[in-house]
C-alpha cells in the first residue's frame, strides 16, 4: 500500500507535527462556539438596529443567560462525569420552597440560602450513592425528581411562595453596573472550569466519566468521583432554584422540566459529549448566552419566541453534524499521519 | 475457579521469576485470560493461594494487587480517551503544586508532562507528543501508552510484576517490535512479565519460559530453547500429551 | 384535559384564600334561601320533598384549591341549614359518574354541584339528574355539554372570558387615557396556545382597548406560561421598544413578570393591567404598582352557585340559570 510516506527523511518526527487542516479543524471543533456567537451578535447587531448593541441589552442577555447556564454548569458536570442528571428541576423548587418557608417564618437569609444550598448537596449524594449501586442514573433521578416534587408541594402548601424581598441581593440588585445572578454565574464557571481542569479531583473526576474502568485500574476509588458529579449537579441545581427565586422574589413548587431542555440544548451546544469525559464548562457558558442572544434578538425585533426555539433547534442539529464530520476527517487524516511515521524514524 | 458452571482453571501451578518473561499459551477458552485476572486480583478464585514474593496474598479488588506491585495491561488498554498522553500516565500519582495551591489540589501538569516524556525516553519509546490526546493516536501508539503507563507503575520494592493480555494482538510489525523491545528492557530492569499471547513467533522470541494452558489444565511448563513451533502446537491444540502425568 | 375542565380548575385554582375564609365565617352570608323551611335534613326520600344535601363532586380534593373550595361550600351551605356531601374522582371521569350515579339512586342528594372531569361524558348524570328533579349546577357553557341553551334543572356557570377581555382592554384604554394621553405602545402578555377562552378573550381585549383608547397600538404579543420566562421575555421587548407605556395580561403571572422586568431595566410602567386577580396582585394594585385588574370573584361565585341550586329545589321543572363567574375590576380607588 502506498501511502503518503514518500516525503524525504524529516528533521522533525512527523508523530508531533499535525497535518495540514488537523489543527483548524480542532480549532472549529473547540472554539467554534465562540465564533458563532460572536457572528450572531455582529448579525443582531445590525438587524436589531439600534436596541441590540447596547450595555444594558448586553447586561439583559447576561441575565437572562445567567439561570440557564448554572443549570446548565449542573448538566454538564453530571453529564461529563457520566451521569444525566433529570432531577435538577425537582432539586432547585424543592430548595427554593424550604427557603421561601424559612425566610417567611423570620428565619434569617442566609439559613435559607444554606439550606437551599445543602438540599442539593444531599440529593446529589442520595443520587449518586443510588446509581452506584448499579441502577441507571437516568432513572434514579427521575425518581428522586419525583420526590423532590411532591415534596416541594407539600411544603408549599400547594401555592408559590411569595414575597422574598429578601433575596433581591442575589436576583435583580446590581453590583458595578452588573446584576447579581451575573456574578454569580462568573464566579461559578471560574471556579468550576479551574476544578475540572488544574486540580487533581477535577482531573480525576473527568476521567472517571471517560472510562470508569480505567481510573479504577489505577487505584482510585471511582465511586467517590461519580458521586461528587452527582453532588456537583444537585448543588447547581439548588444554586438556580435560589437565583430564579431571587429573580421573581417568589418559590415556585412547580418543577419545571423545561429547564432540563433549555440547559441541555445549551451543553449540547457546547458539544459535550453525551458520552461523557470530555466537555468545557466556558464553552457550555457561551451555549447559554446563545441561547439567550437568539431569545433577546428576536422579541427585540417583535418576532414570537416559537421562532427562538426553532433557530435555536437548527442550531443545535447543525452544530452536533458539524461535530460529527470534524471528528471524522480528524481521525482519517491523523490515521494517514500515523502510517506516515511508521515507516519513517520509529526506533 | 469456576465461571457457573464452567470450571475455568483447574489445578493450577504457575510460578514467574523477577526478570523472566513467561509466556502464556493455549486456544480460546483455554483459561489464559482468566488466570491473568485472578493473578491481576480482578477474579477471586474460588480456592487456591497467591503468592507474591514468597508472601501469601488475597486480592480483592486491583488495588490490592496493585499495592503488590502488580500491573496488568488489559487488551482494552483502559486509557481515558478524552485526556493527553501526559495525563493518562499520571492518573493516580497526579504531582501536585508546591504551597498553598498544591494543598488545594491543583496539578502542576508542566512537571507531570516532563516527567512523562522522561519515562516514555526511558522506556526507549517514541510516540507521539505527551500533550496528544489519547484518542488522536494510532491503535498502535495507545498500545505503547498502555504498556508505558503499566510498566511506569510496576515497581514495588523487589521488581514488580507486569502481566500483558494480547498486548500485540492490533499491531503491525513495526509496532510489535517496539513492543516486544519494550519487555525485554523491563525484563532487564528485573521486572516479571506474563504475557499471554496467540502469537507464537512472538512467544518464541520474547519469553523465556513457555506455559501452554489446554481447557483449564496446564500441560506443558517449559523453558523456550527447548522447546519448538510443533510441540507447543501440539499442546495447544491437545494432540500432545499433556507434559504432566494426569 | 379538555378546555372546561381545565377551566373548571382555573376557576378554582385561585379561589382558596377567600373560600377558606368564608369556610371560617359561614354565618355571615346574606343571600335568601327559598327552599322548603324547617331546614331538615333527612335523607331518606320522603314524598316530594328532596333532602337539603348538596352533593360537592370538583375534579378531585388533591389541588388544595379545590380542598379549600370544598370547606367554602360546606360551611357556606351548612350556614343555610343545608348539609353538604363532597365527592373526590381524584381526576377519574369514570368515577366521578359512577360516584354521582349512587348517589343520585340512593335519594340522599338533594342537589348537585358539578366540577366534571370531562364535560362530554355528562350527558348520562343530567339526564338522570333531571328525571329525579334533582337540581345540578355544572360548571361550564352549555355547549361544552352538549346542550345549546338554558335546560329545567340543570344550572350552567361559566367564566365569560369575553367580557373578561372586554374589561381588561377597556381598563389598559382608560389608564392611557388618564396617563399617557390616549397613546402609547401595549405590550400583551397572552396565555399560552390551549388555555380556555384565549381566543375570545384577546379579541375582545384588543377591540375594548381599540375602542376606548383609539391612539394606543398593541406592539407586541407574547404567550407567557411562567413568571420567571415572563419577565426575561418582557424585559427582551422592552429592549426593543423602550417608550413602552403599557403592559396587559391575560394571567397574573404575566402581569407581575412585567413588574420585575421594568423594575431590572430601571424603567416605570405606567401602564400595568391584568386577568386573573390573585392576592399579590390585589396588594400590588392597591399600593398603585399596578393600576387595575379585573377579578374573578369565587367567592360571590360560589354564593350565587349555592343560592342558585337552592332555589332551584323548590321548583325542578323551571328552566336552570345560566351564570357567569362574577367580575370585579379592582383599581387603587378600590
Amino acid at each position: 500500500m502506498t501511502g503518503t510516506a514518500s516525503t524525504a527523511a524529516p528533521t522533525r518526527n512527523p508523530a508531533d507535527v499535525d497535518p495540514a487542516g488537523v489543527r483548524w479543524l480542532i480549532f472549529v471543533r473547540d472554539r467554534g462556539i465562540f465564533v458563532l456567537w460572536v457572528l450572531l451578535l455582529l448579525g443582531f447587531s445590525v438587524w436589531a438596529n439600534p436596541y441590540f448593541a447596547s450595555l444594558d441589552n448586553a447586561i439583559l442577555i447576561a441575565n437572562a443567560a445567567s439561570l440557564t447556564a448554572i443549570f446548565a454548569a449542573g448538566v454538564a458536570v453530571g453529564i461529563i462525569c457520566g451521569a444525566l442528571d433529570l432531577s435538577i428541576p425537582g432539586t432547585a423548587a424543592f430548595g427554593s420552597c424550604l427557603c421561601g418557608v424559612l425566610l417567611t417564618h423570620g428565619w434569617p437569609t442566609w439559613t435559607g440560602i444554606v439550606a437551599a444550598l445543602l438540599v442539593g448537596v444531599v440529593v446529589g449524594l442520595v443520587n449518586g450513592l443510588i446509581a452506584l449501586r448499579g441502577f441507571n442514573p437516568i432513572v434514579v433521578t427521575i425518581g428522586t425528581l419525583s420526590v423532590l416534587s411532591g415534596l416541594a408541594a407539600v411544603i408549599a402548601g400547594g401555592y408559590t411562595i411569595p414575597g422574598l424581598d429578601a433575596l433581591t441581593f442575589m436576583g435583580t440588585q446590581r453590583y458595578a453596573g452588573v446584576p447579581g445572578p451575573v456574578w454569580i454565574v462568573a464566579a461559578l464557571f471560574v471556579l468550576g472550569t479551574v476544578f475540572l481542569t488544574r486540580t487533581r479531583d477535577g482531573i480525576r473526576m473527568m476521567a472517571v466519566g471517560g472510562n470508569r474502568e480505567a481510573v479504577r485500574r489505577s487505584g482510585i476509588h471511582s465511586d467517590r468521583y461519580t458521586v461528587l458529579g452527582f453532588v456537583i449537579s444537585g448543588f447547581c441545581a439548588a444554586l438556580g432554584g435560589l437565583v430564579t427565586t431571587a429573580l421573581v422574589t417568589e418559590a415556585n413548587p412547580e418543577a419545571s422540566p423545561g429547564i432540563i431542555f433549555t440547559a441541555l440544548t445549551a451543553v449540547a451546544l457546547a458539544g459535550v459529549s453525551l458520552s461523557g469525559g470530555r466537555g468545557s464548562l466556558p464553552r457550555v457558558l457561551v451555549g447559554a448566552l446563545i441561547l439567550a442572544t437568539i431569545s433577546n434578538g428576536l422579541t427585540i425585533k417583535g418576532i414570537q419566541p416559537y421562532w427562538g426555539t426553532t433557530v435555536t433547534g437548527l442550531l443545535l442539529l447543525g452544530a452536533i453534524g458539524l461535530e460529527k464530520w470534524i471528528s471524522a476527517t480528524v481521525s482519517r487524516r491523523l490515521v494517514t499521519t500515523a502510517q506516515a511515521s511508521a515507516h519513517t524514524g520509529t526506533r | 475457579m469456576h465461571y457457573g458452571f464452567v470450571r475455568a482453571l483447574d489445578g493450577i501451578d504457575v510460578h514467574v521469576q523477577p526478570g523472566e518473561v513467561l509466556g502464556l499459551l493455549g486456544d480460546n477458552g483455554a483459561g489464559k485470560s482468566t488466570l491473568l485476572k485472578v493473578m491481576s486480583g480482578a477474579h477471586r478464585p474460588t480456592n487456591g493461594t497467591i503468592l507474591v514474593h514468597g508472601e501469601d496474598v488475597v486480592f480483592s479488588s486491583p488495588s490490592d494487587s496493585t499495592h503488590a506491585g502488580i500491573q496488568m495491561v488489559y487488551q482494552d488498554l483502559a486509557l481515558v480517551d478524552a485526556q493527553d498522553i501526559a495525563t493518562n500516565l499520571s492518573v493516580g500519582r497526579e504531582i501536585l503544586r508546591k504551597g498553598p495551591l498544591g494543598w488545594l489540589g491543583f496539578v502542576d501538569h508542566k512537571a507531570q508532562r516532563k516527567r512523562a516524556q522522561a519515562e516514555l525516553d526511558r522506556l526507549g519509546v517514541r510516540t507521539a507528543a505527551v500533550t496528544r490526546p489519547v484518542e488522536m493516536l494510532s491503535g498502535g501508539q495507545r498500545q505503547v501508552v498502555a504498556l508505558a503507563r503499566s510498566a511506569t507503575r510496576v515497581s514495588g520494592d523487589r521488581g514488580g510484576v507486569l502481566l500483558l493480555d494480547e498486548p500485540t494482538a492490533a499491531l503491525g510489525y513495526e509496532q510489535t517490535q517496539q513492543v516486544q523491545a519494550l519487555i525485554r528492557r523491563l525484563a532487564g530492569n528485573g521486572v516479571a512479565c506474563v504475557l499471554v499471547t496467540h502469537n507464537l513467533p512472538l512467544a518464541m522470541d520474547v519469553c523465556d519460559r513457555l506455559v501452554v494452558l489446554n481447557r483449564g489444565r496446564k500441560v506443558a511448563d517449559v523453558p523456550t530453547a527447548q522447546t519448538d513451533d510443533d510441540q507447543l502446537v501440539g499442546w495447544i491444540t491437545g494432540a500432545r500429551p499433556s507434559m504432566f502425568a494426569a | 384535559m379538555s378546555s372546561a375542565t381545565r377551566r373548571g380548575r382555573a376557576v378554582t385554582i385561585a379561589a382558596v384564600g377567600s373560600v377558606a375564609l368564608l369556610a371560617a365565617c359561614g354565618s355571615s352570608t346574606s343571600g335568601t334561601s327559598s327552599s322548603s323551611a324547617a331546614g331538615s335534613s333527612s335523607g331518606s326520600a320522603a314524598a316530594g320533598a328532596l333532602p337539603k344535601t348538596l352533593v360537592f363532586s370538583p375534579l378531585s380534593l388533591a389541588p388544595p384549591a379545590l380542598k379549600g373550595l370544598s370547606e367554602g361550600v360546606k360551611g357556606y351551605a351548612g350556614s343555610k341549614g343545608w348539609q353538604v356531601l363532597v365527592q373526590d374522582p381524584n381526576f377519574d371521569a369514570t368515577k366521578q359518574t359512577q360516584q354521582l350515579n349512587e348517589v343520585l339512586d340512593s335519594g340522599r342528594a338533594g342537589a348537585a354541584w358539578v366540577i366534571a372531569v370531562a364535560p362530554k361524558s355528562m350527558a348520562g348524570i343530567l339526564k338522570a339528574a333531571q328525571s329525579k328533579k334533582i337540581p345540578i349546577l355544572v360548571n361550564g357553557r352549555p355547549d361544552e355539554y352538549g346542550y345549546s341553551g338554558a335546560q329545567p334543572g340543570i344550572t350552567f356557570d361559566y367564566i365569560d372570558y369575553a367580557a373578561g377581555g372586554k374589561a381588561l382592554g377597556e381598563q389598559m384604554g382608560t389608564c392611557l387615557n388618564q396617563k399617557h394621553g390616549g397613546t402609547g405602545k401595549v405590550l400583551f402578555g397572552v396565555s399560552t396556545p390551549g388555555q380556555a377562552g384565549k381566543q375570545e378573550f384577546e379579541a375582545a381585549a384588543t377591540s375594548a382597548l381599540k375602542a376606548t383608547a383609539p391612539g394606543a397600538t398593541v406592539v407586541q404579543s407574547i404567550p407567557i406560561a411562567d413568571r420567571a420566562k415572563g419577565q426575561t421575555d418582557i424585559g427582551n421587548a422592552l429592549q426593543g421598544t423602550p417608550d413602552l407605556a403599557g403592559v396587559m395580561s391575560s394571567t397574573d403571572e404575566a402581569a407581575l413578570g412585567a413588574i420585575g422586568a421594568f423594575a431590572a431595566g430601571g424603567k416605570t410602567l405606567a401602564c400595568n393591567v391584568d386577568f386573573g386577580g390573585n392576592d399579590e396582585v390585589l396588594n400590588n394594585v392597591k399600593s398603585g404598582k399596578m393600576y387595575a385588574s379585573v377579578a374573578l370573584q369565587f367567592q360571590a361565585d360560589m354564593a350565587q352557585s349555592f343560592d342558585t341550586l337552592a332555589r332551584m329545589q323548590a321548583d325542578p321543572t323551571a328552566k336552570g340559570q345560566i351564570l357567569t363567574v362574577p367580575q370585579k375590576v379592582v383599581t387603587s380607588n378600590g
